[in-house]
Order: C-alpha cells, then sequence, then structure tokens
C-alpha cells in the first residue's frame, strides 16, 4: 500500500511537473540528481563538467517531461536522457575517436575477481580511453546491446565488439597493476 | 561475452553510487528553465501575432481582389461615339453623337446602384457612380442622341433607353425627356463656361510672332548698316 502510496505520489510530482511547477521540479530533482550526477560522472572525468552536463540534461528532461507515458520507470527514463547528453558533450567536445577495427577476441571468463571501492572502480575507467571508456559504460552499466551502442554513436556493430574487448583487456591490466600496487609487489 | 562477476560488481556498485551536486546547481538549473519557459512563452506570442499578421494580409489581399476583379460593367464610348452595353450587337448598341467633338466619353454602370455615369474626360478613366438621388451625371452638356433609341444592355440590369424611356430589367423606368433635361441641365462640375484652347496653334502663333519680330529687327539692322556703308562710300568718294 505504502508503495502504490509513493508510486501515486510520484506521477503527480511529474504531472505537477509538466505544468512547470517548479516546487515539483525541484522535488524531482532533489531526488534524482545524486544518482544522475553519478552517471555523468562515468562518462565524464571532471566534476563541474558532469555538473554541467547534469544540468543540462535536467532541463531538457522537464522541457520533454509531457513525453513521458509513466509505462516504464522514470528514473530510467531520466538516466538514458542523462546518458545521450554525455555522449551529446563528448561528441561536440571531439574527445571520442572510435578505431574502425572490427577484430576482436573472446574475452576469458576466469577474470580477476577482487573487491575494489567505487573510487578505485571510477579510477580505473578513468583511465580507459574514452572510446573504451564509453563503450564499456554503455555495454556493462547500461545494459545497451552491441546493436543498440552502434547505432547510438554511429558506428559498426563490430566496432563495438572490438571496442569493448579491448576495453576490458586494458581494465584487467590495470586491475592487475592496482592490485600489485596495493599489495606492494610493485 | 557476458559481463563476468568483476564487471557486475562494478556495475552494482556505481549504480548505488551517488553524489551529491553543488548547491548552485539547482539555482542555475532554476535559471535555465526561467530563460526556456520565457523563450517559450515569447515564442509563442509571437506565433499569435504572426497568425494575426497572416489573416489580416488575407483580409486584404482578398478584399483588393474583390475590388478589382468584382464585376464591373463598363461601357467605353470611342471617339464621337458612345456605345452603351458590353455586347456588340448591333441590335442593342447605340450611338451617340456629341456636338463638341469629345475625344472620349466613358460610362461606367454599377449594378448595385443602377447608376450610369458618363465622364468626358479624354483619357480613359473609370469612375465608379455613387449612389446618388439623381444616378445619371452627364457633365457635358451638348451631348445629342443620333438615333430616337437608347438600348443599354448590361450582364447584369438590362437596360433600354428609347425616346421615350428607359427600360431597366429589374424594373427601373426612366424617362428619355428627364434624361435629355437631365442633360440640359447645366451640372454643379460644369459651373465654369468650356474654353478650348489649341495649345499647338498658340505655340504656332507665339513662334510666329517671335519670328516676325526677330525677322524685322533683322531688317531694320540691315538697313541702317547698309545706309551707313553707302553713307561712308559716298564721302570717300566726294573726297
Amino acid at each position: 500500500m505504502k508503495v502504490i502510496n509513493l508510486h501515486i505520489a510520484e506521477k503527480e510530482l511529474i504531472e505537477q511537473a509538466v505544468e512547470s511547477n517548479r516546487h515539483a521540479q525541484h522535488q524531482i530533482y532533489s531526488k534524482f540528481s545524486p544518482k544522475m550526477l553519478g552517471v555523468c560522472r562515468q562518462y565524464i572525468k571532471d566534476m563541474h563538467l558532469a555538473e554541467d552536463v547534469m544540468i543540462t540534461a535536467f532541463m531538457k528532461a522537464f522541457i520533454s517531461l509531457k513525453n513521458f507515458k509513466h509505462e516504464g520507470s522514470f528514473e530510467g527514463w531520466i538516466r538514458r536522457i542523462m546518458v545521450n547528453e554525455c555522449i551529446s558533450f563528448l561528441r561536440v567536445q571531439k574527445k571520442v575517436k572510435f578505431l574502425e577495427e572490427e577484430i576482436y577476441t573472446e574475452e576469458s571468463s576466469n577474470s580477476i575477481e577482487s573487491q575494489f571501492s567505487v573510487d578505485d572502480i571510477q579510477f580505473l575507467i578513468d583511465n580507459l580511453p574514452d572510446g573504451y571508456k564509453m563503450v564499456f559504460n554503455l555495454y556493462v552499466i547500461e545494459g545497451y546491446k552491441h546493436h543498440e551502442i552502434a547505432e547510438l554513436l554511429g558506428i559498426k556493430e563490430g566496432t563495438s565488439k572490438s571496442q569493448l574487448s579491448h576495453a576490458r583487456k586494458m581494465l584487467q591490466n590495470n586491475i592487475s597493476k592496482l592490485k600489485n600496487y596495493t599489495n606492494g609487489t610493485e | 561475452m557476458e559481463p563476468n562477476k568483476l564487471e557486475t560488481q562494478i556495475k552494482e556498485q556505481l549504480n548505488a553510487r551517488e553524489i551529491q551536486p553543488s548547491s548552485l546547481a539547482w539555482d542555475r538549473l532554476d535559471a535555465m528553465l526561467t530563460v526556456v519557459e520565457e523563450k517559450k512563452n515569447n515564442r509563442f506570442h509571437f506565433l499569435n501575432n504572426r497568425n494575426i499578421g497572416i489573416a489580416a494580409s488575407i483580409m486584404i489581399i482578398v478584399s483588393l481582389g474583390f475590388f478589382y476583379f468584382s464585376p464591373k460593367d463598363v461601357a467605353s464610348i470611342q471617339e464621337n461615339r458612345v456605345v452603351i452595353g458590353q455586347k456588340n450587337d448591333s441590335n442593342n448598341k447605340e450611338v451617340i453623337t456629341n456636338k463638341q467633338d469629345l475625344q472620349k466619353i466613358q460610362i461606367a454602370e454599377t449594378t448595385r446602384h443602377n447608376a450610369v455615369t458618363l465622364i468626358s474626360k479624354p483619357n480613359s478613366i473609370i469612375q465608379k457612380a455613387q449612389p446618388t438621388i439623381n444616378p445619371i451625371i452627364i457633365q457635358d452638356v451638348d451631348i445629342e442622341f443620333q438615333s430616337n433609341e437608347v438600348i443599354a444592355q448590361n450582364q447584369f440590369p438590362k437596360v433600354i433607353m428609347s425616346s421615350q424611356e428607359i427600360k431597366v430589367s429589374n424594373s427601373i423606368k426612366v424617362n428619355a425627356i428627364d434624361l435629355l433635361a437631365a442633360v440640359d441641365k447645366p451640372s454643379k462640375l460644369n459651373t465654369s463656361p468650356r474654353v478650348i484652347v489649341d495649345t499647338k496653334s498658340l505655340l504656332s502663333q507665339v513662334d510666329a510672332e517671335l519670328d516676325q519680330t526677330f525677322k524685322e529687327k533683322a531688317l531694320k539692322k540691315i538697313t541702317k548698316n547698309y545706309k551707313e556703308i553707302k553713307v561712308a562710300f559716298q564721302t570717300r568718294n566726294q573726297e
């Protein structure tokens, strides 16, 4: 019963925000902005730029809020807007370069298992090239399929696969290095 | 290539992460939303104004089109001939002879007011008849009908003019005698007496006068000089 009430509350809040009710918009912003800033931070290394992108994405979300049909998760809907805005930002900055190679190797499943903090994970992802990082984030974190990534980024599906393959390899190497560094072996 | 355990761990940890934005972030977003809403309102206002403008321009175009392309029953009168009616049927058209050699007379007839205007201007200016009590305005006094019958036939009100009466199809009868009487009456526009000035003849006359005076002066000078020379020769010969 409580969950239903919360859902209704969110729906009402969205309907009020559609009517440009600034209080409702502020409530939505307060509820989702910490998570969304985390999403933006996955793609953009600079925290200030990530916040700028998040604000722009929230503005676009509020403008197109009337298009939300309450069919799926509202958080998922906002998250998609954030991801798209991050991709657009990186494209404008011309930071993303995809090598059109379609050769990729199947990764072994016996990958390194270790407990890392979120900051460590973010550090490892930040050290990936932008192209690798973007495909890795879209595939692993957001759960996109390769054909969806290819469509979203305007690349071939094989390129997406090869980028992911390279990203995984590089990430495993970096994890090994980090583990060795933390263990004091290096 | 399904996500392995490490990737699942990365996903869970990153999805659970929350980063608190700066306190100014909402203020910036608020300002941006305000600007966007103002722009939106201005755009709608502009659109409304533009729609009004478009509607007004359409109205103007339609009214102008109606004004220019509305059916006008205009009959032109050529030199010394007045043809009333659009059809050139010999039975229907009639001729009015003007005594004073009017160059052109045009008749504009409006169907609404059943009025006929005769204009004596040489240029082909079409005037719309105004709804007046006496709908017939004849500027040139000396117009007389050559034949006994004038038939004005138009598309809308069929006007039949005869020596006795002018019959209009929508049951308006005009007595020809009254019409002639109206013609004989000096209209308000013709208060000043008509003076015909032939500009060409006037100019040629002036030129001729100028030529004459010039010739006279020249002859006088020549004769004077001739006399002086003659006297001078005579005095020299005597010496």
